[in-house]
């Protein structure tokens, strides 16, 4: 793979043949349930040259306007710029020349960054946008804002990536080919500070972390930009106090001590925090710290004015480690202040990896302020960054991949269904379609509906009482039908009585295990030992084939935390797991779930197997939000198989990864309805029908094959599901996909006598007012960018101080999709409700915001 | 229950209407199966089956009654078909506290505050005269669910999936977790039941149910002014798709028309609620719960004999844990009630219990109530099935 014509120059080079980038997401964690959602981008390079194949990581972080990164805009700049790096070279001589390459690409994509910015720079005018802009210009000149190079957490990123390409191919560290002298690295983690958290618990934790923090080290407080000047100050006195009485350590850095909006008041804050250090006896040593910024004339600028100043520097803020080692050297130099390495929030392994590779060449660093990591202490592989692609921790997080060249998406094995539709679902949430579905059929065939909620419609035919939906909550159920069917035992004796197979079985009181098993030996085995309310699989044992199992069953029951509850023997039924669903007194839609599972190709690892599995995933509405994850049943099952997530199985080999085959924990759906055996579908209906008032019902029934007649398998129906979710027969993994939602309106329509539109129309003209609070809060905004990506028409326009006109126009798929997301809005609004009614198609071409209707609306026709 | 008597406890209001309703099922001496959680069926011989939960029968479908449980859909239905609701909104316990404050100064005091999701006619807080009383009524809806004793989930209720919040180290309901403030309308409180299509009783309330401040009260239905009548009746058509519906209001006077002084419906709730009744006369409880059950089976083509006030039930219990012992723990709390219990055969292995009551309907109601429960001696049985025995009368026939 070597290129001779570029290789002249030098004598050893590495080419980039491939790189690839994937996004996924990382949660800083805070104090109470909180936790603040970030991207991130592992970036992996692999370069080939005369020694053989490298791998180069790097975690791009985009973190807004902290590191000049918008998800979307730098995920597009990021292809541009892997498609430059794309089969350029690494000279890798020596440090210097590998050094050398590294700057000049870099030079070559910061330019490249400056003109992918420059496509959003509003056009100069009088509007809104640009007052915003000239009002950032101006907070930047006096230092309340960065200025910062424009994706510089991208272009950090792929710096650490090429920096470990040309360190790998060299046989050094990154930190070695940094600099010739490297030292140890300290990595401390910040407390977090900010408003969440209470000074008396803040003073609480401290107290106890005095023990065993270390004499020469200062304390990091992160008070998040969450406080005012004023509870900042008096957090501070009470700390300084603490200290002063040699509770907590006495030596304290605070990060990050006001809020935006009080920032102007920094240097207040700092000689107020002087002034209290100053009032108490004893050796206390409180310092504000300053976040460094990306351009270093104001780093310097900082320091002049302040001796005893400690100071952050961000690689990801300054545009990557060699820039970030220009700006701590010229720190150095002037011998002034203490310097430290942060990491932003959320940040992953790489990242932390390449901080301290460049602290270990900064010995004027006092050290690397992050999250420590397991696995990133003494043992550093001596090459690079010291650290491998950490699949474990992105692997179920990804949610965007791309890959220069460009491959295929294609996973081995049979293809799974994509769905055109998702990206107008996905405004609705991972649940969403389960609210929704129904409302498009009511919608399509020409009803009115007024939403409440993501879940909550009603829908009206403008003759009849208006039919209350929520999820699949119906008005065709009845109430006492749902109140049985979640009760299992109570659905068991029902369904047996009603000669309907179930898995024969019955409740045992606590430590009855004598009876239990005389019980065991009339059912004969193999059975089931599960407690009698369980919860999450505790302590239920399955497959127990005989005496001496299930007293180790019994055992395990007793110790388990359920242990003293009465608790179930019923038969195991060695079947697979099928979701029948049934709408009136008919089989409408059916399924087989399989747990979650990675077909192999021989060429890539478990990991990423797994990311194309669920890149697949996020083209189906009902699994997009429902990736593989990698948790305990993952990791049992694939140590089970003798495989780690970075193991490549062979080509067609089958991997499971999960215990269930829950769809929510990966799990496939195959549609096998056609192949349905009559005996099956006959017992389905007799199921529903046992349950007075059920008129739609999820049935799960663990049948030995579908096809074969019940008479001739081991079968059991274990739940009928009164509210059963409507997307997994909608939208099968694989197989066809069944009109669920539009049977049940059918039925609906049927039952009430409706006075409906004879067809299912696929375009749509509809006006929607929205009620509550979405005045001021950008609604209006926000629903238009939706319906431009939707490729609505129409308009949205105030009407009054709580309502919101919405006119759309389009196809039904898209303008019911948006009509129902219209309830949800944009974070600062809180609609309360939405009413929609069917209009003739306005006279519109594009979307707009407006303040006045640009013609009447006139009641649509059926 | 003390371990060594076996006197049944007095039924709870929210478990009074379904006892009632499986009275007057036995009453008319109809097949029964009684599931956990007060879930019953009867089926005739020619396949018409009759259902109730919590004494809801099964013509209250599951959709509106998911509405009807959740009072900021209800109050948005119940405006939207021109009925006086309070003036009020709901908040979340996450961040809507201060706002729900803002809110009641705007109202003006005294307000109400009550849980927005769930069953209706409990943990409601009224006569909040102050901030201080709001914060304490905040702070007790901020418990969660399992650890308050005035609160309960019907069978057909939302399940809550939600992780529960925390504050300070304690143990808080979610985040999302909603509650309503409403301004306190002053007059007086009714009660009105409105099944199939009609208001069947008024009831001029001495205290208040919601509350448990409930005392007493006076039967008005007779004198109820047709205003309110018409009032109840638009509501209850706000919530389509119920078989009956009880509904609060407060007016000036129920006796007279309704005038331009403020009117609301201040609670509705899905369930027939007849504990109010029986607070002031219990006949008018079982009478109101046995034409419920009549129309209903009437409904469907079901013709039914007139009421027994003594019946004779063979019995079949399901899935007792511990038969041996159940049995004779059944017989004992049969007679405690004045029911006479016969055991006929116990399969310790299959966990069935077969055996004969036979005495008044309403006691039979109460005690079956508890079998399933497991409030006899803790067994909790999973199904009882009552078969008439062959030697009583006859009353069910198909149509």
């Amino acid at each position: 793979m070597v290129q001779s014509e570029t290789t002249s120059a030098s004598t050893t080079v590495v080419t980039i043949d491939r790189l690839q980038a994937l996004r996924y997401r990382s949660e800083a964690e805070r104090r109470g349930n909180t936790r603040q959602r970030h991207t991130n981008v592992m970036l992996l390079i692999d370069a080939s040259g005369a020694g053989g194949q490298v791998l180069g990581v790097g975690e791009a972080q985009f973190r807004g306007r902290e590191t000049g990164d918008r998800d979307s805009r730098s995920w597009d700049f990021l292809e541009r710029a892997l498609t430059v790096l794309h089969q350029r070279t690494i000279a890798c001589d020596s440090r210097q020349a590998a050094l050398g390459s590294i700057t000049e690409l870099m030079t070559v994509l910061t330019v490249l960054a400056r003109d992918h910015e420059r496509q959003f720079v509003p056009a100069w005018g009088l509007n809104r946008q640009s007052a915003t802009r000239l009002a950032k210009v101006a907070a930047e000149r006096v230092g309340l804002l960065e200025g910062t190079t424009p994706y510089a957490g991208t272009l950090f990123g792929v710096e650490t990536a090429l920096l470990d390409v040309a360190a790998r191919a060299l046989g050094i560290s990154v930190a070695q080919l940094l600099s010739e002298e490297s030292g140890a690295v300290t990595v401390v983690a910040p407390v977090v500070a900010g408003r969440s958290v209470s000074t008396t618990d803040l003073l609480d934790q401290l107290r106890e972390a005095r023990a065993d923090s270390a004499p020469d080290r200062p304390v990091w407080l992160d008070f998040e930009r969450s406080l005012n000047f004023e509870d900042s100050r008096e957090r501070v006195r009470a700390l300084v106090q603490a200290a002063a009485r040699e509770e907590i350590d006495p030596r304290v850095v605070i990060r990050r001590a006001l809020r935006l909006r009080d920032f102007a008041r920094r240097g207040a804050f700092v000689r107020e925090v002087e002034r209290i250090v100053a009032g108490t006896s004893g050796a206390v040593e409180f310092t504000v710290a300053a976040d460094l910024l990306g351009a270093e004339k104001r780093v310097s600028r900082r320091f002049r004015s302040r001796p005893q100043v400690v100071a952050g520097l961000r690689p990801a803020v300054a545009g990557g480690l060699l820039r970030a080692r220009e700006v701590a050297l010229r720190n150095a130099e002037r011998g002034q202040g203490r310097l430290y390495l942060l990491d932003m929030d959320a940040g992953g392994p790489v990242a932390l990896a390449a901080l301290r590779q460049l602290a270990a060449t900064l010995p004027g660093v006092h050290g690397v302020i992050a999250k420590p990591r397991d696995g990133h202490g003494t043992d550093l592989d001596p090459a690079g960054l010291g650290v491998h692609t950490p699949w474990e921790e992105i692997v179920e997080a990804v949610t965007d991949r791309l890959t220069v060249p460009a491959e295929d998406e294609i996973t081995a094995g049979p293809q799974p269904n994509i769905y055109p539709e998702v990206p107008y679902l996905q405004p609705l949430g991972p649940n969403g379609t389960k609210g929704h579905m129904m409302e498009r059929q009511a919608l399509a065939l020409g009803m009115s509906t007024v939403r409440f909620s993501k879940g909550a419609f009603y829908a009206n035919d403008g003759v009849h009482p208006p039919l209350l939906f929520k999820w699949s909550r119906s008005p065709l159920s009845s109430a006492s039908s749902l109140a049985l069917c979640t009760h299992k035992e109570a659905t068991r004796l029902r369904l047996g009585r009603a000669g309907v197979p179930v898995p024969k079985g019955r409740t045992f009181r606590n430590g009855d295990f004598d009876t239990a098993r005389q019980f065991a030996d009339l059912l004969g085995y193999p059975v089931v030992v599960k407690p009698a309310m369980g919860v999450r699989g505790i302590g239920v044992v399955a497959g127990i084939s005989d005496r001496v199992e299930l007293d180790v069953a019994f055992d395990q029951l007793r110790e388990s935390k359920l242990g003293s509850q009465d608790f179930i023997v019923e038969k195991h039924i060695p079947g697979k797991d099928y979701r029948i669903v049934v709408i009136g007194d008919q089989v409408i839609a059916a399924i087989l779930r399989d747990p979650a599972s990675v077909v192999g190709d021989g060429v890539h690892n478990v990991a990423e197997l797994m990311i194309r599995k669920n890149a697949t995933r996020r083209l189906n509405p009902h699994l997009w939000g429902r990736p593989i994850l990698y948790g305990a049943a993952a990791k049992y099952q694939l140590s089970r198989a003798g495989l780690t997530l970075e193991s490549v199985p062979e080509a067609g080999q089958r991997v499971i990864l999960s215990n269930t085959c829950s769809l929510s924990q990966g799990g496939d759906s195959v549609d096998v309805l056609d192949e349905l055996h009559p005996s099956i579908k006959e017992a389905c209906v007799a199921a529903v029908k046992a349950v007075p008032g059920l008129a739609f019902c999820g049935v799960d029934f663990l049948l030995e094959d579908h096809h074969k007649p019940l008479s001739e398998q081991e079968a059991g129906i274990c739940e009928l599901n009164a509210h059963a979710a409507i997307g997994n027969c909608e939208y099968p993994t694989y197989g066809t996909p069944r009109q669920v939602a539009r049977t049940f309106m059918n039925e609906a329509v049927k039952r009430f006598d409706l006075n409906v539109a004879p067809e299912y129309a696929e375009h749509l003209s509809l006006r929607l007012v929205v009620r509550g609070r979405v005045n001021g809060v950008g609604y209006r905004r926000w629903m238009r960018r939706q319906a431009v990506e939707f490729g609505l028409t129409g308009w949205v326009r105030n009407i009054s101080r709580r309502r919101v006109e919405v006119v759309l126009v389009g196809e039904t798929v898209a303008v019911s999709a948006l009509a129902a997301a219209a309830v949800l809005g944009p974070a600062r609004s809180r609609p309360t409700s939405v009413t929609t009614e069917h209009v003739q198609p306005p006279d519109v071409d594009d979307f707009r915001s407006l303040r006045r209707a640009p013609q009447e609306l006139m009641p649509s026709v059926r | 229950m003390s371990a060594d008597t076996h006197e049944l406890a007095p039924i709870a209001a929210s478990e009074l209407d379904g006892v009632l309703a499986l009275r007057a099922l036995l009453r008319a001496n109809l097949p029964i199966e009684v599931y956990p959680r007060q879930v019953c069926y009867v089926r005739s011989d020619d396949g018409v089956e009759l259902s109730f939960v919590h004494g809801v029968p099964g013509t209250s479908a599951l959709g509106p009654i998911t509405y009807a449980q959740d009072k900021r859909m209800q109050r948005g239905l119940l405006e939207r078909n021109g009925v006086p609701v309070p003036p009020g909104a709901t908040f979340t316990m996450g961040r809507g506290i201060e706002a729900a404050k803002r809110t009641a100064s705007k109202l003006g005091y005294p307000v109400v505050v009550k849980p927005a999701v769930g069953d209706n006619g409990i943990e409601t807080f009224r006569d909040i005269h102050d901030e201080a009383d709001l914060d304490a009524a905040i702070d007790y809806l901020r418990n969660p669910t399992s650890e308050r004793e005035g609160f309960s989930r019907s069978a057909y209720g939302l399940t809550e999936l939600r992780e529960p919040g925390e504050e300070n180290g304690r143990l808080v309901v979610p985040p999302g977790y909603m509650f309503v403030v409403e301004k306190q309308l002053s007059g007086e409180y009714l009660r009105v039941l409105v099944s199939d299509g009609e208001v069947r009783s008024v009831i001029r309330c001495e205290g208040v149910p919601s509350d448990g401040s409930i005392v007493g009260g006076e039967d008005v239905t007779e004198i109820a002014h047709s205003d309110v009548r018409d009032l109840a009746l638009r509501a209850s058509a706000a919530l389509p798709g119920l078989g009956l519906c009880s509904l609060d209001l407060v007016v000036p006077d129920a006796t007279a028309a309704i005038d331009d002084r403020p009117v609301g419906v201040v609670e509705f709730s899905e369930r027939a609620g007849l504990a109010v009744q029986a607070k002031v006369a219990p006949t008018d409880a079982e009478r109101l719960s046995e034409g419920i059950m009549r129309r209903y089976a009437r409904s469907l083509g079901l013709r039914i004999s007139d009421p027994n006030e003594v019946v004779t039930y063979d019995f079949e219990a399901h899935s007792l844990p511990d038969p041996e012992r159940g049995s004779g723990d059944i017989v004992a709390a049969a007679s405690s009630v004045g029911i006479r219990g016969e055991i006929r055969a116990v399969d310790t292995v299959g966990g069935r219990v077969d055996g004969t009551f036979s005495g008044d309907a309403g006691r039979m109601a109460h005690l079956v109530n508890e079998l399933i429960d497991g409030a006899v001696k803790g067994h909790s049985i999973m199904l009882v099935v009552l078969q008439v025995a062959p030697r009583a009368d006859r009353g069910v026939a198909g149509e």
